[in-house]
């Protein structure tokens, strides 16, 4: 009996996660869609290359400090641009955050939704590189970790 | 006595000939004519198996003989990317030197050839070293405002266009282009690029390169589906795009933006399941007639396959007027630039170059053995 009552527990324990995951999105699709889509590019590791691509792990989630910043991330061509629907890169770009820069996040991070990604890849950027260092800029003067964050060498293992 | 015979038999031929054969003029430098003669052709050979080591080769394709094709020879490295002024005695070759030539830092600059020399006689250094060094594109290498200003890609792999102004010799600075590639000149003194998203995306330059205006096309590109060639035929200021599945789109770069006209098929009877392809698959003539590259029995995946026949079409009526089968399959066709008998170049799956007769299609000759290895593009010379 003991042993039944474990796998009745278990049965609702993988049914509790499903039900999780849905809300929250499919990790497993996420990390697929990454690999396929993003880390040919920004590297299995989120680590980026030197003046090239931006590292991501230990920094993306500086950008969810701002408005603008966290418009940034889904209008930047890499994430505008990715063959897949609104749904999965609203999913990718929260698995992303959560994943290589959670501790970077802002407090109270509020997930992206799939109507606020859909309305934000309409419009993709004209100048990332420019605008991208603008919003740095404006985020580091009230971000003591930034700064520093910044002085750093630009990629890291 | 017999060594003495035949010492004294050329000695005595040494001397009937000299007195025939004028003595040669040892180093003896030619000078190329300041507008190529219609036939003459440009031949990238991009050297895929050693890619430090490209070249560009003169070649009249008229001529019979290997040493009468064969009018020079000048280098681009790294998988450069040319073009020729029409209006200057110029070549250009946006290319990469390493200080240790595979290695060391790098340096990515414009080199300026004299057309009559073949030598170099000007750079102008692309201070950001990104320029994209893929497989030979026209179009990575764009010629704008009467070809006083280049456009170079840069791929690094933010996207980007280099702008120099070529009568003053000056880099200008760097357009972004982001999620889209290459330049199709627009308007007066603009460009368009082919996005990722599906759209196009039109720019139009101030006199000093800076930005003056631009503007997105709708998502009209089916990526997934039915993708547009990113490499145009362009008739006066109308790009005309193959499709992976044998559509024609026509884009109209002639205003500031690029506008999206019809689209129709290149497929008009008798050829079910065959589809452009190739590397250089879609060109057009001095008159504006269209030659694509087609192959049959398309597959996903077969659009860079080689192409067995090339197809010309009118564009006034957007109908087919001739179907000529290749000798050789080709990846590659180029036309010169003569509109009375214009030649067809293929460069076939051997890594040889057929020359046909364009318009009847007639096989001519293969200019071959001249130090090519992978001669992909092939450009009429101007
Ligand atoms: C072709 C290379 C490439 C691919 C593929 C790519 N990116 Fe990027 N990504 C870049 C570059 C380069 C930048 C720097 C900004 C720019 O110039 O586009 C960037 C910047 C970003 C940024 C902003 C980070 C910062 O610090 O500025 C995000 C977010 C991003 N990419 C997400 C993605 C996602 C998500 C994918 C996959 C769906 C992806 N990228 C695929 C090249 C790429």
């Amino acid at each position: 009996m003991p042993g039944q009552t474990r796998t009745v527990k278990s049965i609702l324990a993988a049914a509790l996660l499903a039900v999780s995951l849905s809300a929250a999105g499919d990790d497993h699709r996420a990390k697929i869609n990454y690999m396929l889509y993003c880390q040919g590019c920004h590297l299995p590791a989120a680590e980026g290359l030197e003046d090239k691509v931006p590292r991501m792990s230990g920094f993306v989630g500086y950008f969810t400090h701002s408005d603008e910043g966290r418009r940034f991330l889904i209008q930047v061509p890499g994430s505008a641009t990715a063959p897949v629907n609104d749904e999965q890169l609203a999913e990718l770009m929260n698995w992303i955050l959560r994943t290589y820069s959670a501790d970077e996040l802002a407090d109270g991070f509020e997930p992206y939704t799939v109507a606020e990604v859909a309305e934000l890849r309409q419009t993709p950027d004209t100048d990332p590189a420019a605008r991208r260092k603008q919003i740095l800029e404006d985020l580091s003067k009230k971000n003591r970790q930034l700064r520093r964050s910044l002085a750093q060498p630009a990629t890291s293992p | 006595m017999k060594n003495t015979l035949l010492a004294g038999a050329i000695l005595t031929f040494a001397a009937a000939a000299q007195a025939e054969l004028k003595p040669e003029q040892l180093g003896k430098v030619l000078t190329l004519p300041e507008k190529y003669p219609p036939h003459w052709i440009i031949v990238h050979d991009a050297t895929f198996f050693h890619m430090l080591d490209g070249r560009q080769y003169v070649i009249d394709a008229d001529a019979e003989t290997l040493p009468e094709q064969v009018k020079g020879m000048f280098n681009s490295s790294f998988i450069a990317t040319v073009n020729q002024s029409s209006v200057r005695p110029e070549m250009y070759v946006a290319e990469t030197y390493y200080t240790r030539g595979s290695r060391g830092t790098r340096t990515d600059v414009l080199t300026i050839y004299d057309k009559r020399t073949l030598e170099p006689v000007d750079e102008v250094i692309l201070p950001n070293n990104n320029r994209y060094s893929g497989m030979p594109n026209q179009y990575a290498h764009t010629l704008i405002d009467n070809e006083r200003l280049v456009l170079i890609f840069n791929l690094n792999p933010a996207t980007s266009l280099s702008v120099v102004d070529l009568e003053e010799r000056k880099y200008l600075g760097e357009i972004p282009i982001p999620g889209c590639s290459l330049a199709f000149p627009t308007g007066e003194r603009g460009f368009t690029s082919i996005c990722a998203g599906g759209d196009m995306y039109s720019v139009q330059l101030n006199a000093d390169g800076t930005m003056a205006s631009s503007a997105r096309t709708e998502s009209f590109n089916d990526i997934d589906n039915n993708p547009l060639f990113e490499k145009p035929a362009i008739v006066g200021s109308t790009a005309y795009f193959p499709t992976f599945l044998g559509d024609m789109v026509e884009v109209d770069l002639s205003g500031p933006a690029a506008k999206v006209g019809e689209r129709w098929s290149l497929r008009q009877g008798d050829d079910d399941g065959w589809r452009p392809g190739g590397m250089t698959y879609a060109i057009s003539d001095a008159e504006g007639q269209l030659y694509v590259l087609a192959h049959p029995a398309g597959y996903d995946g077969s659009h860079k396959d080689p192409g067995v026949e090339v197809w010309l079409y009118d564009p006034a009526t957007r109908k087919r007027t001739a179907r000529h089968p290749l000798k050789t399959p080709g990846l590659s066709i180029a036309l010169t630039r003569d509109a009375e008998a214009p030649l067809m170049i293929v460069t076939n799956i051997e890594m040889g170059l057929d020359v046909y007769d364009a318009k009847s299609g007639k096989y001519l000759r293969t200019v071959t053995g001249f130090g090519q290895e992978t001669p992909f593009v092939v450009h009429g010379a101007r």
